[in-house]
């Protein structure tokens, strides 16, 4: 455990240090080896930050809510659906699927094993959701969750369908169009549509 | 392995907007973890540099060719449980990737540990090294070090056949949660084949076909799972055995000590006959 030995236990080490030290040492020994770069680092951290969000999720939403032609294709296909929005998705790295929301049937996403999260769409996770109280819960109780977690009391007689993303398929969800809103532009509908609801936190057909 | 991070259906987390045990009494005050409940549906992916940093560290080790996304995945199940459930998120991922940068002898061990004291100390400093054209390579290596679609295997399942889940318990790494084994569930679709993370998180590669297999809350739960619930779950073929028509998983047990069901005989409920 000194300085100086030649194996490190990674926990001993972790319960030394900050994890803002641990990664600090990290990134200057990857730089020095050629394997980062600072501008790569600058990138990656914008990519997450500015690039890919929610917004990109919402975009779609609202496509599907005002083009029932693009709403067929996204459930049918939704990778390349959401290509056509020039959203940036990777399929090599991943594969999506849309789950469509109805009156009577109510879909939520969660990974019980890590954190996995249709990042293409709506960027990195919410740190709710990365929580074991979330992960756990999620499939055991989710009418429980969602009514004391989240203000979403379901009536009991809407199915609900909880999505555990344990491949490399990921999950989103097209909630309802809220009524009422008939007469709003594509633009204007994107702001309607929240993270939550593409989660299944939310829903805003009511 | 039976980890702690398997946490599916456990009791006793508490409520997920509370913070609570993700957040670093170390270091930052209450700018942390704990500002995006529910509540707002504002976007922050990172709290701090650091969190980023981690992030580009994950695209470098990965995009590098040093380890597979199973791999990661398993190097954070292999942390301690207590420092599991209480380190921050992004502390799980440093811890991860460490062990896996140490694993792999891409960084020194010595060298590391001094490193990383002299940034605590606040001495370290960060070199800085252009080069415009890494982050499109590193792009395409993470790319290579997910799990991706193998040659089309025959499937051994189809749509609407029921399957009992294995009662596995192997030691690595595997994306079959405790909460469905033993469980029965209907096929509701062959994905296709693709890399199967058993294999893959300790460096064999391996393909399987894929299935989204459905489960009734009160099978997973029994009297305490709603009853207009249903899980889905994506599982590789390896994970599932045929059941037996008319019986259910409890009285399917019981008849498997004396009675060899079907052409599949015993190979349906211990394939490896290893356990």
């Amino acid at each position: 455990m000194s300085e100086g030995s030649a194996t490190i236990d990674v926990e001993d080490h972790a319960r030394e240090y900050d994890p803002e030290a641990r990664a600090r040492a990290l990134q200057s020994l990857l730089i020095e080896k050629g394997l980062l770069s600072s501008d790569a680092v600058d990138r990656i951290v914008s990519t997450y930050e500015e690039d890919v969000g929610p917004l990109n999720g919402a975009r779609v939403v609202a496509r599907a809510w005002s083009d029932p032609e693009y709403r067929e294709r996204l459930l049918d296909d939704a990778l390349g659906a959401i290509t056509e929005l020039d959203i940036d998705v990777d399929e090599d790295t991943m594969e999506i699927e849309v789950i469509e929301n109805t009156p009577t049937d109510h879909h939520l996403v969660v990974c019980t094993l890590c954190s996995c999260y249709p990042w293409a769409v709506l960027g990195l996770p919410p740190t709710w959701y990365k929580t074991p109280a979330y992960r756990s819960r999620a499939v055991k109780d989710p009418r429980g969750l969602l009514r004391e977690e989240f203000d979403l009391d379901l009536d009991d007689d809407i199915e609900i369908h909880v999505h555990d993303s344990t491949s490399e398929l990921r999950y989103m969800v097209l909630p309802q169009r809220p009524p009422g809103t008939e007469d709003l532009s594509e633009e204007e509908l994107v702001d309607l549509v929240t993270r939550n609801a593409m989660i299944g936190v939310d829903r805003l057909g009511e | 392995m039976d980890g702690i991070h398997d946490v599916g259906g456990m009791d006793g987390f508490g409520s997920p907007n509370a913070g609570g045990h993700d957040a670093d009494s170390d270091t930052e005050t209450d700018d942390g973890e704990s500002e995006d409940p529910l509540a707002g549906d504002a976007y922050e992916p990172f709290h701090d540099r650091w969190e980023g940093v981690t992030y580009s560290l994950f695209v470098a080790t990965l995009g590098n060719g040093v380890a597979n996304i199973d791999e990661f995945r398993h190097s954070i199940e292999r942390m301690d449980p207590d420092r599991y459930l209480t380190a921050r998120y992004y502390d799980r991922w440093v811890t991860g990737l460490s062990r896996l940068l140490l694993e792999t002898d891409t960084i020194d061990a010595e060298e590391f540990w001094v490193r990383t004291a002299a940034f605590a100390a606040g001495e370290g400093t960060i070199p800085e090294r252009e080069e415009p054209g890494l982050v499109s390579d590193l792009a395409a290596g993470v790319a290579d070090a997910y799990g991706s679609e193998g040659e089309p295997q025959e499937p051994r399942f189809e749509a609407g056949e029921e399957v009992r889940v294995e009662n596995v318990h192997p030691d690595g790494h595997t994306r079959c949660p405790e909460y469905v084994r033993r469980a029965r569930g209907t096929i509701e679709a062959h994905r296709g084949t693709f890399t199967l993370p058993d294999a893959s998180a300790h460096g064999e590669p391996a393909a399987e076909p894929l299935y989204e297999v459905a489960f009734d809350a009160r099978e997973l739960w029994g009297e305490e799972g709603d009853p207009n619930t249903t899980v889905t779950l994506d599982l590789w073929e390896s994970y599932l055995a045929p059941a037996t028509v008319g019986t259910d998983a409890e009285s399917n047990r019981e008849s498997e000590a004396d009675t060899d069901d079907g052409e599949k005989g015993d190979d349906a409920d211990n394939p490896e006959g290893t356990e």
